[in-house]
């Protein structure tokens, strides 16, 4: 069945298929051109488990939605993962929110240690009562003379908690096995409430950094299933805060990367940087990171012709200051040096790992939400899309300044030209029993929201994908056979979120 | 080399005077301290998103954080009691130099974010002898952020335990004070100061870098009200 | 002399009451511990007094003790001149410390071998080693220099129920053959051209410089196989950790350095040689030494790391010979005395911190069951004197201040440094390469032992998952420190290791009395002002140095006295359970170092990084493959054997055969006599 983003669908119009058609259905999409965007349970009206697949079309702008039910008794179907990889970590959520056992998947493993939504038998006995990193399962390569290396869940700088473990030998990564889950605090139960004012405040704190990004999402959900248009202003307002998030972040992640390689300059003047643009949107929201501009139905902000001007001279100033530093840092021999032929990801790797947002751009992958599924104001301004090359740190940093000049000459252009019109229209009681998708491009990449409405006004399931989900196998692949030094520069090249994994 | 002295010499000094000249103004819209005149009713500092579309009206005042969980709560009644600093001997220990080590509890990265703009050359840490450190064996004390989620407790109880004594305790955004946005959530908990002991409250989702930094240098007594 | 004899009378008689008593442990073992102590201390004081009553004006003296034609085509004729009796000082020291260890260490050895037989063919070793030390006849140093291989053969293969212990033994004593073929050779070209075996008589007479080449040669190939020179050094990796443990230290300590004593004693009997024996001494040297630490650091095993570090500073004791020959063959009298002398102090000094690591690296394998490090760790806790003993070998094998090992060390980079002043460009260059050499291994063994005792002393124990305490602390508490005949050898031998390094000037002066004999040059009276003066200066400044920080280090214990320690576990970033597989490997450690060096070794990492999204599990193993032995003997061998099976039909196995051959070997006897 045929979707866009933003579109909305009612439950029973979603096509069901038998156990073995769904399987077949998404193998035979996926090894064509489809890639699976997102793939979650709920709750079916008799007590089953619905299993629903959305496909994304990426060359056609559409999405293809499918479900099959799987009884509650025998609770197992069969893996999808060792036929596609890109299911892996969604067959291991499935399994672990609604203990159904995936038969076959060959790396299933807790995930975020919780107990299961349906009260079955969870698939890891006792999985709530146990001190969560313990238990892990870790891959160890075989060997006394091989050694592990064991980092976090408190880490050495003021980031948030995750477990690596290396197996090395000498200074070389022969597997890395992440472990999350530590900053699970259950949002998505917590989404499926009626109360919406307290629900697009989670959204906001799904991943700090992407406030705006997941605001946006969210707001799109409701909207689609409220069937409420938002003003043009509004839909510009959203896209420069969106914008503006990306600057902020991918500038931060530029320095982060110099300081990495050693460069301490230009670490020092983009960490600053970065924070024009969050003053920029403290500005525009009240708040550095965004948080309180999106609501169902628009902004709550406003950006007026003296703002507008304000802000565009600004930019203009900031942009110069950009290229001279990132001048400095992409001329510095013993940064490139750093940089290339480290943490590398081919396009084929990426193309099955199912990579998205700005790292699957670095590895050649023609993603980006924006272009390929455009929205709101997307759809009147195209941004080029910012391809890498080599699928390295190298490359990723590439994209992330070829981005951000893109998203300053979009700002630029769009600013001075800011439709009128009101900022905000109500939206109203949301259609039940539907279910509404919408992919937002955060700044790292694809996020999508699916909620599927219940009979009372709220959300009977609220399923958030944070683009996080797919990459963090990428950079646990990316770091086979390099160096251990290499590692933190690995991990800052794809800056992946863990609160957005975790939810 | 040359490029790199230019582009220094372009950037100049960006470090703000802080504490000893004002601070520089904050936007308009920025929600900080709120207003409680015309409120019924108390507000709870810690409890409050700091959203715009609450009732609560909200000042361009950046101080906020408190020594005691109670001075969050703001009534008619009581003053707001910023954070009070050390006793003499703590003073002794830490008033010259304070290594901290963050714990980041199940928040959602935005104090974390915040937290690290302490240290560029806007704020410059730094210069007050405050640092973050890589090990809680170095540190004197610990900032949490985050509502202590299930799986992170074990955790920051280890990490808590590692420090020498004394040892500080600060509590940093919504979340590590009450739970913030998630305290419906079973995997959460209602504040930090139910698990550790906390000397230091900062509110905020997430506080301004100025309120943070406002708090540590009440805390060390360099700015006194 | 006469303290020497009576030592030796000692060793034979308690030999004999061992072998006597050896039905019973308790009386053989108390026998060879007396008579041990006795005889050692007896042939020390021999030693000492040729070393320190004989002025420094006379030369190859001693007294001499001879019967006249007790061996056949020679005489029992036995002295000890200063080199002599510098090695009896060491010997004795070493086998007192290895013997005591070696009682205490078979004490509670319960297998089937009887430990009397093992004693008295200690008590044996000694013998003949003491007369190979101070025999002045050529026959009776071969017939010594015999008796000694399979003496030591019989004592390395102890635990000879083993199949690695048996071939390693055999090894030992094919290899050892070999040389001994060539010294053989040797020894008959110099009888001949001096018409007597005695070395009296072959000191004497001048050499012409081409056969004294070949006498180099020779001797080079014969002695080198002891010593253990790459590429001949393939026996000793293999032997030293087949034997036990003090035998392993004798061994390295002793029977490997009696290949140097054999150099230096054709050196004080030939005297001159063509430069380029000197340069080519210099150039094996300098290959010993990179290769065998190079080796060492790539062995997963204690005492095979130790057994290469042997090669290693064997290396560093022929670069102070090769630079002390070519000094003399330039008539540098200077540069061959400090090349000397600091050959002859590191033979000592050796000698002792690589008894003392054997010692007690076997005093960690005798508590852990194992010799692999790998499987070792945290033991510092556990068996804090050997930890502290360990330490202090390491550091005086790694050459830093105020150890034993920096002296002679310095000595030689002394010599080499002279070198490039006094010689002309040829000199300069090998001189200049040799101290990068120097430099390089002294480099590479701290490395080295930074791995070892890392690994083995710090961090949590390996081999004990199942025993692991809640805080990934040991549990198993069948490790134990060793009791004083275990401890105090290795004590004395620590003792000595710091006495050499904080009060250099004794024995300092008694190499230069060994140089002495070498050369037949009295010292340069420069030395005292240029080489003994600086040395001691320097020394002292070092040594207050470690006395501030010691009273720094004990000031503060001091000041915290009154403070409250508070015991918790090891930060881990936070986790709950912590492995023992998250500490560095000696495997991994090395790794880097060998990766730089892996096209002048063969290093091999076994188990590829897998490239598979999710891997099935796999193991890695890594391991340096001994060129000399994989690619020069093993091949070298094999074509033997082949050959050999060709000329196997002679061995037929009939009488009637062998008949056949006496009578056609009588019939050719008889024709060429008619003829």
């Amino acid at each position: 069945m045929e979707l866009f983003n933003g579109g909305q669908i009612s439950l029973s119009n979603i096509p069901v298929l038998t156990q073995q058609g769904f399987r077949a259905r998404i193998l035979d999409r996926c090894h064509e051109d489809a890639r699976l965007v997102n793939l979650f349970g709920h709750l079916g009206t008799s007590g089953q488990v619905r299993l629903s697949a959305i496909l994304g079309l990426d060359e056609e702008a559409g999405l293809e939605i499918l479900s099959t039910f799987i009884s509650s008794e025998a609770a197992q179907y069969e893996s999808l993962t060792k036929d596609l990889l890109q299911a892996h970590l969604f067959e291991r959520e499935i399994a672990e929110q609604w203990a159904i056992q995936p038969l076959g998947h060959p790396w299933l493993k807790p995930l975020r240690y919780h107990c299961n939504y349906r009260s079955a038998t969870d698939i890891w006995k006792n999985i709530a009562n146990k001190t969560i990193p313990g238990e892990y399962p870790f891959y160890a390569v075989g060997g006394e003379e091989v050694h592990e290396v064991g980092v976090g869940p408190v880490h050495a700088g003021i980031i948030e908690p995750g477990h690596f473990r290396f197996q090395c030998h000498g200074e070389e990564i022969l597997h890395l096995e992440i472990q999350l889950g530590y900053q699970h605090k259950g949002i998505e139960p917590l989404m499926q409430g009626q109360d919406l004012k307290r629900s697009v405040l989670l959204s906001e704190s799904i991943a700090g950094d992407t406030a705006i990004g997941h605001s946006t999402a969210f707001c799109e959900v409701v909207e689609s299933l409220s069937g409420c248009i938002i003003s043009p202003k509004a839909q510009a307002i959203r896209a420069i805060a969106l914008e503006l998030e990306r600057l902020a972040n991918h500038i931060g992640d530029l320095g982060a990367l110099g300081m990495d390689a050693g460069f301490l300059p230009t670490s020092a003047y983009f960490g600053r940087m970065r924070g024009d643009y969050l003053n920029l949107l403290l500005a525009l929201t009240g708040n550095r990171f965004g948080k309180g501009l999106c609501r169902p139905g628009g902004v709550l902000f406003d950006i007026d012709a003296n703002m507008a001007g304000e802000f565009c001279l600004k930019l203009k100033k900031y942009k110069e200051e950009f290229q001279d530093v990132s001048d400095l840092l992409f001329s510095r021999p013993s940064v490139l040096a750093r940089f290339e032929g480290v943490g590398v990801i081919t396009p084929e790797d990426a193309q099955k790992i199912g990579l998205v947002g700005l790292a699957g751009r670095a590895s050649q992958l023609e993603c980006d939400v924006r272009i390929n599924y455009s929205s709101g104001m997307w759809q009147f301004h195209h941004v080029p899309i910012s391809l890498g090359a080599t699928g390295d740190v190298y490359a990723r940093a590439l994209v992330r300044r070829q981005e951000i000049l893109r998203s300053l000459e979009f700002l630029l252009k769009v600013l001075p030209s800011l439709p009128a019109g009101e900022i905000f229209t109500p939206a109203g009681p949301m259609k039940p029993d539907t279910l509404a998708v919408s992919l937002v491009e955060g700044w790292r990449g694809e996020i999508m929201h699916v909620g599927i409405s219940d009979a009372q006004g709220g959300f009977a399931r609220y399923k958030i994908k944070d683009p996080s989900f797919h990459n963090w196998f990428g950079l646990a692949y990316a770091m086979r056979g390099q160096e251990i030094s290499d590692f933190p520069l690995c991990n800052k090249s794809f800056n992946l979120s863990y609160s957005g994994h975790d939810l | 080399m040359l490029k790199i002295l230019k582009t220094r010499f372009k950037q100049g000094c960006r470090t703000i005077l802080f504490p000893k000249a004002k601070a520089p103004d904050l936007p308009q819209r920025y929600r900080g301290r709120p207003i409680i005149a015309g409120q019924n009713g108390s507000i709870d500092l810690g409890k409050i998103f700091f959203n715009p579309d609450s009732d609560i009206v909200y000042s361009n005042d950046y101080s906020m954080a408190t020594s005691k969980r109670e001075d969050l709560v703001l009534s008619q009644e009581r003053e707001m009691a910023l954070a009070r600093a050390l006793n003499e001997r703590m003073l002794k220990i830490f008033g010259r130099s304070l290594k901290l080590r963050q714990v980041s509890a199940g928040g959602c990265n935005a104090c974390e974010l915040d937290l690290n703009v302490l240290n560029t050359p806007v704020f410059d840490l730094s210069r007050f002898g405050i640092q973050f450190v890589a090990s809680p064996r170095h540190a004197d004390g610990i900032v949490v952020t985050g509502p202590v989620s299930r799986n992170m407790r074990e955790a920051l109880l280890k990490t808590y335990e590692a420090i020498p004594e004394p040892k500080l305790v600060i509590a940093l955004g919504g979340c590590a004070i009450s739970g913030g946005i998630f305290s419906d959530s079973p995997q959460a908990s209602h504040g930090l100061d139910t698990i550790i002991p906390v000397d230091l409250f900062i509110p905020g989702c997430p506080p301004h870098p100025l309120t943070t930094l406002d708090g540590l240098l009440r805390l060390l007594g360099r700015i006194s009200s | 002399m006469a303290l020497l004899l009576i030592s030796l009378s000692i060793l034979i008689i308690s030999s004999l009451l061992i072998l006597l008593f050896c039905r019973s442990k308790e009386i053989s073992a108390c026998v060879f511990l007396w008579s041990l102590v006795a005889a050692c201390g007896f042939g020390l004081w021999s030693a000492l007094s040729v070393l320190c009553q004989k002025a420094m004006s006379l030369p190859l003296t001693g007294v001499d003790f001879r019967v006249h034609g007790t061996i056949p085509l020679g005489e029992f004729y036995i002295g000890i001149d200063a080199l002599s009796a510098f090695f009896l000082l060491l010997f004795f020291i070493l086998s007192l410390a290895a013997g005591i260890y070696g009682y205490g260490y078979l004490r509670d050895y319960t297998g089937q071998r009887n430990t009397g037989v093992h004693f008295a063919l200690y008590h044996l070793l000694i013998i003949v080693i003491t007369l190979v030390l101070v025999a002045k006849n050529a026959v009776l140093f071969l017939v010594a220099w015999e008796i000694m291989t399979f003496v030591s053969y019989f004592l390395i293969t102890f635990y000879n129920e083993s199949e690695s212990v048996r071939k390693a033994g055999y090894l030992y004593l094919i290899s050892t053959h070999v040389g001994v073929f060539c010294l053989l050779v040797m020894f008959l070209i110099m009888g001949a051209q001096a018409g007597s075996m005695n070395f009296d008589q072959m000191t004497a007479t001048q050499f012409p410089l081409a056969l004294a080449a070949l006498l180099f040669m020779l001797a080079f190939v014969g002695f080198g196989i002891k010593a253990g020179f790459i590429p001949f050094h393939i026996w000793l990796p293999h032997a030293h950790p087949a034997a036990p443990t003090h035998i392993s230290a004798l061994l390295s300590g002793v029977v490997v350095k009696l290949g140097i004593y054999g150099l230096m004693r054709v050196m004080a009997i030939v005297k001159d040689f063509p430069l380029w024996c000197g340069v080519l001494l210099l150039i094996m040297a300098a290959i010993s030494g990179v290769g065998g630490v190079l080796y060492a650091l790539g062995q997963h095993e204690i005492k095979k790391l130790l057994a290469y570090h042997s090669i290693e500073n064997i290396g560093i004791i022929t670069l102070g010979l090769g630079i002390g020959m070519i000094g003399h063959a330039y008539h540098q009298e200077t540069v061959a005395f400090i090349g000397y002398a600091g050959a002859l102090l590191h033979t000592f000094n050796h000698a002792v911190f690589k008894g003392l690591l054997f010692l007690s690296a076997g005093s960690v394998i005798h508590c852990t069951h194992t010799g692999d490090m790998d499987h070792m760790g945290g033991l510092f806790k556990l068996l804090p004197w050997t930890g502290h003993l360990f330490l202090i070998g390491s550091l005086s094998i790694c050459g830093l201040p105020l150890f034993n090992g920096f002296i002679s060390e310095w000595l030689v980079y002394r010599a080499l440094l002279e070198g490039v002043f006094h010689l002309d460009v040829f000199g300069i260059i090998f001189s200049s390469l040799a101290i990068v050499a120097l430099a390089l291994v002294g480099g590479l063994a701290a490395l080295c032992f930074t791995k070892a005792f890392g690994v083995i002393f710090l961090g949590s124990n390996k081999s004990s998952e199942g025993h692991q305490g809640k805080e990934g602390r040991l549990s198993n508490i069948d490790i134990k420190e060793g009791d004083l005949m275990l401890r105090g050898p290795m004590i004395l031998l620590a003792a000595i290791c710091l006495w050499g390094g904080l009060f250099p000037a004794n024995m300092v002066y008694f190499a230069f009395q060994g140089t002495q004999a070498i050369t037949g040059l009295q010292i340069p009276f420069v030395l005292k002002e240029a080489v003994i003066n600086p040395l001691l200066s320097a020394t002292r400044v070092l040594s207050f140095g470690g006395v501030i920080f010691s009273v720094l280090a004990l000031v503060r214990d001091f000041l915290v006295l009154h403070y409250p320690v508070r015991l918790t576990e090891t930060w881990s970033c936070g986790y709950v359970k912590l492995s023992h597989r998250m500490q560095y490997t000696a495997s991994s450690f090395a790794r880097p170092i060998l990766k730089i060096f892996r096209s002048a070794l063969v290093f091999r990492v076994e188990g590829k990084i897998s490239k598979e999204y999710f891997p099935a599990w796999t193991s890695l193993k890594s391991s340096v493959k001994d060129v000399s032995e994989s690619l020069l003997f093993r091949p070298l061998f094999y074509v033997i054997k082949k050959f050999s099976r060709k000329l196997k039909w002679i061995q037929s196995g009939h009488t009637q055969t062998y008949i056949l051959y006496v009578f056609l070997f009588l019939v050719i006897l008889l024709v060429w006599k008619l003829i």
